[in-house]
């Protein structure tokens, strides 16, 4: 099992060289081979998925040396294990890698017929992604993690820049800067992590491997690390900021918040997705932006929590800010992909609240989140795509009543923006609820506003479907000879509903039973969630509007976990 | 066993044998080209023949040791000497390939044969274990370089860039020997090795009292040399210079010198001064660090607005000299125990980086040249507009250059920055400078920065248009030599970042060896290894220094 999640992570690299260093191809056998690479892909991580072990929070999949290091020997540093070719998946990564490898074939079916100009290279950049992705969520050391994370950039840049929007150029380069800046802060912080694992573990081992750290920085011997103050005390904000956790938390949090994107950060977003094309837009928002939701849970959360504690309320505040202003800019648009861009924004806001919460329930339910977020949101853009492949524009007020025309496509838009609005039954509720909860008990003001995002959601994707889907037909003008209205819009095809169906299904299949989701994502979130400080006695009392007497004898995370199981059932 | 003088004196000549070997290759083909006329193509090989000799003859004498007898040997053959001669020697080649069809028949002898004098000069400055050996082989790189550099073209801004080069150049040596004269008249040796020996285990050569002496030396060394990497604020004369000169010469210039200035670093200053008494390693660290951070702000925010191609990789070089800057601060820093070097060292990084950057800029500088050599323009970022739709492979080889000199990842460019962030990180805080984290930071940030002007050049290759539609069939070809130069650089970079391993293993073991003490002999071959007072030692020191 582990060659063969080697085997599924280097797959793709291996049909995009193929595709890059082949002869000139026809786009037809271009796209063929990007197909059938991605469903070998796609049926491999299955297969990893159904031998996956529930119910355990070790990394499944992986080699272990003799002295018990994960993976093999790639760089040695020092007299440690040094830097390690370490590959394996917990639940966390397990439903983020499998999530890939779907949405990889809604991307190959999404760009079927709409890239025909230099086909190989677009589909060759597309499996390179999907091997930059897929990667990073089976990494098991740091240094791995980290260069899959930086090497997503180069095919996205390349994908946004050749076969985007008419203002690629300036999409491509904004996007790839804002990331790199953020992830060069993240790599001193993880540098960081090992150095302060190095210097302060009673063995002083140089280790680079993401479990080991995880455990090491939680019973690292260290008074300034072990007790971090929560508050801004006497000494100032400048002390405060200088505290070990606090300040290697914000290091690694520069990388992953524009990745998020958090609500200050996320000003590349709109341009990239709007600029880029279909495939594009629908990784971007559908793995892209859970990168940056799995790299605060793996180590903004797992390995420096005091830090995230004391920055918890300016976080959870910036979510909130996140929701509600993403939700306003989203009903101000007259562009669907655009509107859809900045859901994302007000969505991704849902997760980083829900992460940074703290609480079982609230992280759980992120987790989750960010699988829904990734079908819901893929969904849309794919549907937009095939809007945009029909009329040429997304202007809402040159389209409207496509149920007339393509009821089928209608039915694929009202199903996911249903999904995306978190109807309960649907996906984005199960989502969306255990969020709230888990983060009332901890902020209840945070989840009272972040409610208002959810209505703002309803509200813009409902005002999109009455625009766009509902009313007398209306189609652009510009587009196509006079009198052959009828004749220019071909039906949804085959490979669009092939792309699309899977992720329906999936959006009914978690709103309706998502215990196997849960199941899976829990025991990994527990440990985690584990070490994360206890609520403070300042904050308890906000907390016992929802706690029974019982309060004394139950850990208030297992009290918390309670609604999970019952949405779980 | 210390071996006797001349003992020591054949065994010198034994290591030293590749630079001998092309020497006189160089010297046979400058004397030897004003009879006999043949065309460069023969010149540039019997020149790509004299290298491979040398390397030969290199990987030849590799397994000679030169442990028993560094305090009296001018030249050393450890696993710096071995890494950085073997990394002058292939980069040479790549150079000598690249200069294949950069020169008329005319000139050819005198340009092939300097060519070869400075990759002999660059071995033996990293061979070097003696300050005046050491000046011997830096003055052996310079004075070709002023040839060189006037050679192929002659016309103004050539001109200008030779003078403006000379004269800084001699200035600069001046500065380098006023320092050495310091470091000597501080210890009365001459041998590095020794130097480094008695600032570590001589009681009292650093005292409070002449610190300032080792200051002084510290300094107009750092400046001597800080020339040579074109580091703030020696680094003026760069950008014209590189606009100026032929873009052979450039490539030269950027690559050359940059890696002898931090291998002469390596050996002369951070070597000693580290293992020497904190007073003086502080205050060396404290140096290091502003020339870093003013070299890494200056050289990223100037090259932003560069439009000029040449001018735009001056300061790409000059930034790279900051971070290699940040190497050098956090290798001064004082290291208790030669014996052990801690997880991860300044040096191990700067050797790292050294090798990538030789790579990736030399590719860079080859994709000028090559199209230079088929006629197109190359002077301006636009000039590349659309390159990849014309010429997709060079464009590539091109692109993967610049994101290795941007510093992503999988390429060698990015384990070249993190072994160095990670070596800053890494060291112990000092009192009363600046933390060498926040340097880091500095240089996280700036790397940042940088990517902004490679990026422009990747995204003018690939999303512009060309300027105009030539037919691919009546365009010149390529000379192979460049092209498989480029391959070469391209290539290289990508695989030793996918596979990183056997370069950092080598450069660990160079930067060990950099300041590896051994224990001092003893002319009576008794028990080398006792308990001997450290002043008994320090007299054999002397004794076994100067001959």
């Amino acid at each position: 099992m582990a060659t063969l999640l080697v085997i599924t992570v280097l797959l793709p690299l291996i049909g995009g060289l193929a595709l890059l260093l082949a002869p000139r191809l026809d786009h037809t056998v271009a796209r063929s081979v990007a197909l059938a690479m991605t469903l070998v892909t796609l049926a491999f991580s299955l297969i990893l998925t159904i031998a996956f072990e529930v119910g355990s929070a070790a990394p499944q999949f992986s080699t272990q040396s003799s002295e018990g290091h994960y993976g093999l020997s790639w760089v040695s540093v020092g007299d440690g294990p040094g830097i390690r070719f370490a590959m394996g998946l917990d639940g966390l990564g397990l439903s983020l890698f499998t999530l890939t490898a779907l949405l990889m074939i809604t991307a190959v079916f999404s760009s079927w017929s709409s890239i025909v100009d230099r086909s190989p290279t677009y589909y060759a950049l597309l499996l390179f992604l999907e091997t930059g992705l897929l990667g990073l969520f089976a990494s098991l050391d740091v240094v791995l993690f980290y260069i899959f994370f930086e090497f997503t950039l180069i095919p996205l840049f390349f994908l946004v820049g050749l076969f985007g929007g008419p203002e690629r150029k300036r999409a491509s380069i904004t996007f790839f800067l804002y990331t790199l800046a953020g992830s060069l802060l993240t790599l001193l912080g993880v540098i960081a992590l090992i150095v302060v694992h190095y210097q302060y573990s009673p063995e002083h081992v140089l280790t680079f491997s993401i479990p080991e750290l995880t455990n090491g920085l939680a019973n690292l011997p260290w008074n300034d690390w072990t007790q971090t103050q929560t508050t801004v005390g006497t000494e100032g904000y400048g002390a405060f900021l200088l505290q070990p956790q606090v300040l290697i938390f914000l290091l690694l949090f520069a990388g992953f918040a524009i990745k998020v994107p958090l609500f200050p950060f996320h000003t590349w977003l709109p341009l990239a997705h709007v600029e880029a094309p279909t495939a594009g837009s629908v990784l971007l928002a559908g793995v892209l932006l859970k990168v940056g939701g799995y790299g605060f849970l793996r180590f903004n959360l797992a390995m420096t929590p005091m830090g995230a504690a004391a920055l918890a309320p300016v976080l959870v505040t910036i979510a909130v800010i996140g929701i509600l202003y993403g939700a306003l800019t989203a009903l101000a648009q007259s562009d669907v992909k655009r509107l859809v861009a900045y859901s994302s924004v007000s969505h991704m806001g849902f997760i980083a609240l829900g992460l940074f919460s703290m609480t079982l329930v609230s992280v759980d339910g992120a987790v989750l989140q960010m699988i829904n977020h990734g079908l819901t949101t893929g969904a849309l853009f794919a549907c937009v795509g095939i809007l945009y492949e029909r009329y040429h524009t997304r202007e809402m007020s040159q389209m409207g009543g496509v149920w007339n025309r393509m009821p089928l496509l209608a039915f694929f838009l009202i199903l996911s923006s249903l999904g995306s609005a978190a109807v309960p039954g649907l996906n984005g509720f199960v989502g969306e609820f255990p969020i709230l909860v888990g983060s009332f008990a901890r902020f209840p003001a945070a989840a009272v506003f972040a409610g208002f995002g959810i209505i703002l959601g309803a509200y813009y994707l409902f005002v999109m479907l009455q625009r766009v889907v509902f009313g007398p037909l209306r189609e652009p003008d510009h587009h196509g000879h006079a009198g052959s209205h009828d004749t220019q819009v071909p039906p949804v095809r085959w490979y669009e509903i092939a792309g699309l169906a899977p992720l329906l299904v999936l959006i009914v299949v978690i709103g309706v039973y998502p215990k196997p989701f849960f199941d899976r994502i829990t025991p990994s979130v527990e440990p985690i969630v584990a070490r994360f400080p206890e609520v403070g006695a300042a904050r308890s009392e906000d907390s016992t509007q929802t706690v029974s007497a019982e309060r004394d004898n139950v850990q208030p995370r297992a009290f918390l976990a309670g609604p999970a199981q019952v949405i779980a059932q | 066993m210390t071996p006797d003088q001349s003992e020591t004196l054949s065994r010198t000549l034994l290591i030293l044998l590749p630079e001998i070997v092309l020497s006189i290759s160089a010297a046979t083909i400058m004397v030897a080209g004003p009879f006999v006329r043949w065309g460069r193509s023969l010149w540039a090989g019997l020149s790509g023949a004299a290298i491979i000799a040398s390397l030969v003859a290199l990987l030849a004498v590799a397994r000679y040791d030169t442990t028993d007898f560094v305090y009296g040997a001018v030249a050393l053959n450890d696993a710096l000497s071995l890494y950085a001669r073997l990394a002058f020697l292939l980069t040479g080649l790549i150079l000598l390939a690249m200069g294949s069809n950069q020169i008329g028949d005319d000139r050819a002898p005198e340009f092939f044969g300097a060519m070869l004098f400075i990759v002999a000069g660059s071995m033996l400055v990293s061979t070097a274990n003696e300050l005046v050996f050491l000046f011997v082989g830096l003055e052996l790189i310079s004075i070709p370089t002023y040839l060189l550099l006037y050679l192929p073209r002659r016309d103004r801004p050539a001109q200008e860039a030779a003078t403006k080069y000379f004269f800084l150049s001699v200035f600069s040596t001046g500065l380098l020997l006023f320092g050495f004269a310091y470091l000597y008249g501080l210890t009365g040796v001459t041998n590095l090795k020794a130097l480094a020996y008695l600032l570590h285990e001589g009681e009292g050569i650093i005292t409070s009292g002449n610190v300032a002496f080792g200051l002084i030396a510290v300094v107009f060394i750092t400046a001597g040399l800080g020339f040579r990497v074109a580091a703030v604020p020696f680094h003026f004369y760069a950008p014209d210079v590189y606009q100026g000169a032929p873009t052979i010469i450039t490539a030269l210039l950027a690559w050359i010198p940059k890696g002898i200035g931090f291998v002469a670093m390596l050996r002369v200053l951070t070597s000693v001064v580290s293992v020497g008494d904190p007073m003086l390693a502080e205050r060396a660290v404290f140096l290091a660090w502003i020339i870093a951070a003013a070299t890494l702000v200056l050289g990223n925010t100037v090259a932003l607005v560069q439009t000029n191609l040449k001018r735009l990789f001056a300061y790409s070089s000059i930034a790279h000299a900051g971070y290699l800057m940040i190497g050098i601060a956090v290798a001064f820093a004082t290291v208790e125990d030669p014996a052990n070097l801690g997880p991860n060292s300044g040096a191990e990084g700067i050797i790292f980086y050294l090798a990538a950057y030789a790579l990736m800029t030399l590719g860079a500088f080859g994709v000028i040249l090559l199209l230079e050599g088929v006629g197109e323009r190359a002077e301006n970022i636009d000039d590349l507009s659309g390159l990849a739709r014309t010429r997709p492979l060079l464009s590539l080889a091109m692109a993967i250059c610049l994101f290795s000199l941007a510093g992503v990842p999988p390429l060698a460019g990015f384990w070249g920055k993190f072994l160095i962030f990670a070596s800053a990180w890494n060291a112990a805080p000092i009192q009363g400078i600046p933390s060498l984290r926040l340097l880091a930071l500095i240089g996280v940030l700036n790397a940042a920065v940088g990517a902004y002007y490679y990026l422009r050049i990747v995204a003018a290759m690939y999303y512009g248009t060309p300027a105009e539609a030539s037919g691919v069939a009546d365009r010149p070809r390529p000379s192979w030599p460049v092209v498989a130069a480029i391959g070469t650089c391209a290539i290289l970079s990508l695989v030793l970042g996918c596979i990183p391993g056997p370069l950092q293993t080598a450069s660990r073991q160079a930067a060990v060896a950099a300041i590896h003490q051994p224990t001092p002999g003893r002319s009576d071959a008794e028990a080398p290894e006792s308990e001997t007072a450290p002043r008994e030692d320090l007299a054999q020191v002397r004794v076994d220094a100067t001959p």
